[in-house]
């Protein structure tokens, strides 16, 4: 009691230290704020997030709080925190669809690039190239691409391996080619195909042309009028040559490149390799087609792989092969999804931080290991064991990958070739009509 | 000129004095009872101020100037009614029009049709447990968001897994339900069999404020059920019918959820409706100051029909039948 007393004027200095202290010590742990899309990708992103708050955050003195608005609300959420110039959220989810249109409200991460562990110019960075440039606008990269979309050309391993050595189909195959495409084709493993070889696989495959076919339709195309079908079929155009935009940055989408390629997915709706309501087709779709055995090839998003191939849910698990996409060069459309530094933060140093971490192959193989796939080829390749279509994802988008333009019109420019596209399909509007319709829409988007 | 007794009461002195006392507080009462009266809707014109008023002031605003995301927050330039001229020469708002138009008309008179005829079935049912259960089995489609309705749907309609094209093809019939041809009429039927539960339930509870006593005297009279519908229960549901059809009518011209979900406005732009061109206007392409023009169009359109609803609501809330 005595001793109490004695050091009781230690005892309040020190409690009084310490309430002085303790909000201070508090307050150097900075928390920055970052949206994302609540989904499979907020899902692995959570597991890194959670990881390096717990490891990482007493080092860096940097916490992160990931804010999830909803999925049918997010981009009006988001879009409205960057319209009022708020500092609210010192992160946004960006993609390659949108980032040029926020490149008022996002900041550049080129003056952080030796900040973020890239090097002065960006050349260390671990981020495949051709994902990085989907979210840079004129020169300035405006995020990390921590998850990345490609498409495949998904087949049944099964057929196609009978295809190439059963002597009698080959004929058949050949005849019908030559019937119905008027071309002289042979089988062709499908690493090699261009589009003659997808339509007449495909021709091969249409019970009403090969009675002997095991499945109904050779193919699934999505032809609904939904913005992530034309990107599919941007690949087609792109593997003829064809562009939005000519070297002059000018619209041409009314090209010979674009005719051939609207051409390939015509001629197979019309020869009926195709469902006949493929008009409202999307992923799950063309999903339900391979796994019922009603199709045997497809051109499909990369992550329908896991799906296809799972034996819970698909009665043809472990006959879907995936390759790379058809055609000369076989140019995939590479899509990222990632997270930009809101111009108006107040923490831009403690975001840095924390994106400095994300740029890691670290972060980045956990990000995969809770299911994510970022552009990360080391990461992706090491992984093969447990996600065997990683490695070619990493191979395709490195090798083969394209960005779309990226404009502040992205997703206009998308929206007015699906309407204008989706109708030649529907068979409601002739190519010429669509290509000159879609050109006038896309001048109008672009120069207003 | 005043009343003998008013006489007497001047001569004697009193009634000045007393009305005079009782007119003030007549009117204080009055005056305090429209006081009242004001200060209980205050609450209310602020609240209708705050989410109607100035939201819809702000989108006019934004209506005359060309605004998208990347000038928001700078200083959009005004374009006067430039918005408005682009949009109605604008041959795809044109077509969405059409079409809403199209599915209003068609829709409407079905399920108004249907709703009838499903009232005058369940209030034929003597047992009210029967009235019950049918009742809650018919409104069962409604109380589902048609978002889900729609994805349903979409799975029944697939080819390879649905339901619905199983049986088509079992009983070999050549219709492909969302082929160009026939989506349209695919998306109409979803619609009617998911909302024509409502015109049911308000014509349902109509037949029940009819007085019995009129179908009893028709009857001894000698006329038949036609006769009885036509001359009875129809002119009886005048207004019933009216306040459905108006209500179902404006809900069938705004109809997004099934179309967004099920065709995303295609094939091409053949299902798209009003409110799918202006989501696509803001959220696809950006543009604000195109998308608020269209959407003041819009409420220019459906303004008539609107006023001409919540007068016969109140005309029927007043004089039920």
């Amino acid at each position: 009691m005595v001793l109490i007393k004695k050091t009781s004027g230690i005892w309040i200095a020190a409690c009084t230290a310490a309430a002085v202290m303790l909000p201070a010590m508090a307050s150097a742990q900075t928390t920055v704020k970052m949206v994302y899309w609540p989904g499979p990708e907020s899902d692995a992103m959570g597991k890194v997030v959670d990881y390096y708050n717990e490891k990482i955050a007493p080092e860096t003195g940097v916490t992160v709080d990931m804010v999830l608005f909803g999925r049918d609300s997010h981009t009006q959420r988001q879009e409205a925190i960057m319209a009022a110039g708020s500092s609210e959220v010192d992160i946004f989810y960006i993609s390659s669809d949108n980032v040029g249109k926020y490149t008022n409200y996002v900041a550049p991460l080129n003056p952080s690039f030796a900040a973020l562990g890239m090097g002065d110019d960006g050349s260390q960075s671990i981020f495949i190239p051709s994902a990085t440039e989907t979210l840079s606008v004129d020169g300035n990269v405006y995020g990390l691409p921590l998850d990345v979309s490609n498409h495949f050309l998904f087949y049944r391993d099964d057929l196609i391996s009978q295809l190439l050595s059963d002597p009698d189909w080959q004929a058949k195959y050949t005849a019908l080619a030559k019937e119905h495409l008027g071309k002289d084709l042979k089988p062709r493993d499908p690493k090699d195909w261009n589009y003659d070889d997808y339509m007449a696989t495909a021709l091969f495959f249409t019970k009403e042309y090969n009675p002997d076919s095991p499945t109904e339709y050779g193919t699934a195309l999505q032809l609904k009028n939904l913005i992530y079908n034309v990107m599919l079929w941007d690949d087609v155009l792109w593997a003829y040559g064809g562009n939005w935009f000519d070297a002059d940055g000018k619209v041409s989408i009314e090209s010979p490149a674009a005719k051939e390629a609207l051409g390939v997915y015509n001629k197979m709706i019309e020869l009926k390799l195709t469902p006949p309501d493929s008009g409202n087709y999307e992923y799950p779709e063309t999903n339900a087609a391979l796994e019922t055995g009603k199709a045997a090839i497809a051109l499909q998003w990369s992550a329908a792989y896991h799906e296809l191939n799972d034996p819970a849910q698909s009665p043809v698990a472990g006959k879907i092969a995936a390759t790379h996409m058809p055609g000369d060069g076989h140019p995939t459309m590479v899509q990222s999804v990632g997270i930009g530094l809101n111009a108006a933060s107040k923490n831009k140093d403690a975001v840095i931080k924390w994106m400095s971490y994300l740029s890691t192959e670290d972060a980045m193989r956990r990000y995969a290991e809770a299911g994510g796939i970022p552009p990360v080829e080391s990461v992706l390749t090491g992984l093969g064991e447990q996600r065997p279509e990683l490695p070619e994802v990493a191979i395709d988008i490195k090798e083969y990958g394209y960005a779309l333009p990226v404009t502040a019109h992205t997703l206009a420019i998308e929206q007015a070739l699906i309407e204008q596209f989706s109708a030649v399909w529907a068979g409601i509007k002739s190519e010429d009509e669509a290509l000159k319709d879609a050109q006038a829409a896309l001048e109008k988007i672009v120069g207003g | 000129m005043a009343s003998p007794g008013l006489r007497e009461g001047v001569a004697d002195g009193r009634l000045p004095r007393a009305g005079i006392v009782a007119a003030a507080a007549s009117l204080w009462t009055m005056r305090r009872q429209v006081l009242t009266y004001f200060l209980l809707t205050v609450p209310l014109i602020l609240f209708l101020l705050l989410i109607v008023v100035y939201p819809l002031g702000y989108a006019f605003d934004i209506s005359l100037h060309d605004v998208t995301i990347q000038n928001l927050h700078g200083a959009p330039p005004f374009v006067w009614f430039d918005n408005y001229w682009e949009v109605l020469t604008d041959g795809a708002f044109l077509d969405a029009l059409g079409f809403s138009l199209k599915f209003m008309l068609i829709v409407t008179p079905i399920e108004v049709a249907f709703g009838l005829g499903l009232a005058v079935l369940v209030n034929s049912f003597r047992s009210p447990a029967g009235r019950a259960v049918s009742v809650a089995l018919i409104m069962l489609p409604f109380m589902v968001s048609p978002v889900l309705i729609a994805v349903m749907y979409r799975l029944m309609l697939n080819g390879f897994i649905g339901t619905i094209s199983y049986y088509l093809n079992a009983f070999h019939i050549p219709i492909s339900p969302l082929s160009p041809q026939s989506v349209v009429y695919t998306l109409m039927a979803i619609d009617i069999l998911q909302m024509t539960p409502f015109p049911f339930l308000i014509l349902y509870g109509g037949l029940q404020s009819i007085d019995q006593q009129l179908y009893e005297a028709a009857a001894i009279d000698g006329a038949g059920p036609l006769t009885i519908f036509g001359r009875i229960t129809l002119p009886l549901l005048r207004q019933y019918l009216i306040v459905a059809a108006l209500v179902r009518g404006l809900e069938a011209f705004v109809v997004f959820e099934i179309i967004y979900a099920l065709t995303g406005g295609g094939p091409g732009t053949l299902t798209t409706s009003l409110s799918m061109f202006i989501y696509n206007a803001a959220f696809k392409a950006g543009n604000m100051g195109h998308e608020n023009a269209a959407s003041f169009l819009l409420l220019l359109v459906l303004v008539v029909p609107s006023i001409a609803a919540v007068y016969f609501l109140n005309r029927n809330a007043a004089q039920p039948s």
